[in-house]
């Protein structure tokens, strides 16, 4: 780990409107990254993201990393000071596509995992909302498949019982009655 | 045939005539049901009406 002067968390907040130039810091990050910020030289400040363009199931099980990967993906497209495009991002591991975004003058990069703000989730509820119905339809295991299965089956025939016409509900009531019937006479 | 099958059991020699009140109580049934049933079983034969009203012969 190379340790330098940093400014703290406040860059967390402030990512669009950072004009002075820091000292950071540069580490390996231990979990999977969906951002990162470099400082360049006080004369050519610059920051560069790539997006992470598609989310683990891992990931978006916790909300926290879920919400910060819609809210990457809403920076990628406010901000598009260097523009990757998914092929490239393809190519290229996210930090090299912020080293190479910023040439050889980059002097270090921070990797932070970035929480809800809730001003920069009104980009993205519709993705969300998709990323999180195919999770949740992913997860389900076959047991509560085969509950949803029967659930959806006693709910069909709930409904058929209760929207069944006049006519056929006499009848209904009739086999019922010699179902019974029958049913006695072998009681006797 | 199960009621008559078991009291047929306990009396091998002698017929099972029961009266309907009898068994509607023995089965925790209404008597109309049990009449019901009971001429069920005798349009199939498997039951006789007894000399005296209300009575039948269950032929086990």
């Amino acid at each position: 780990m190379i340790d330098s002067a940093t400014r703290g968390s406040r860059w967390l907040f402030l990512a669009f409107s950072e004009v002075s130039p820091v000292h950071v810091r540069s580490r390996s990050p231990s979990s999977p990254t969906q951002t990162g910020t470099l400082w360049g030289e006080p004369s050519g400040i610059s920051v560069a993201r790539c997006a992470k363009l598609g989310a683990s199931i891992k990931d978006l099980m916790s909300s926290e990393s879920g919400l910060g990967i819609l809210i990457l993906r809403s920076n990628f497209t406010a901000q598009r000071e260097t523009p990757i495009s998914p092929s490239e991002y393809k190519k290229n591991p996210p930090f090299e596509c912020v080293r190479r975004s910023l040439g050889l003058h980059a002097t270090s990069v921070i990797f932070a995992r970035r929480k809800s703000t809730g001003i920069l989730l009104s980009f993205g509820w519709p993705i969300l909302i998709m990323n999180l119905l195919s999770d949740v339809l992913s997860l389900l295991t076959p047991r509560w498949w085969i509950l949803l299965i029967a659930t959806t089956g006693g709910i069909t025939a709930t409904c058929m019982r209760v929207f069944e016409t006049e006519k056929s509900r006499p009848k209904r009531a009739e086999r019922k009655k010699e179902t019974e019937l029958r049913a006695l006479t072998e009681r006797i | 045939m199960i009621y008559a099958r078991d009291v047929h059991q306990r009396f091998p020699t002698g017929d099972v005539v029961v009266s309907e009140r009898d068994l509607a109580e023995q089965l925790r049934k209404r008597p109309e049901a049990i009449v019901t049933a009971l001429n069920l079983l005798l349009n199939e034969q498997k039951v006789q009406r007894a000399p005296l009203s209300g009575y039948w012969k269950l032929n086990s």
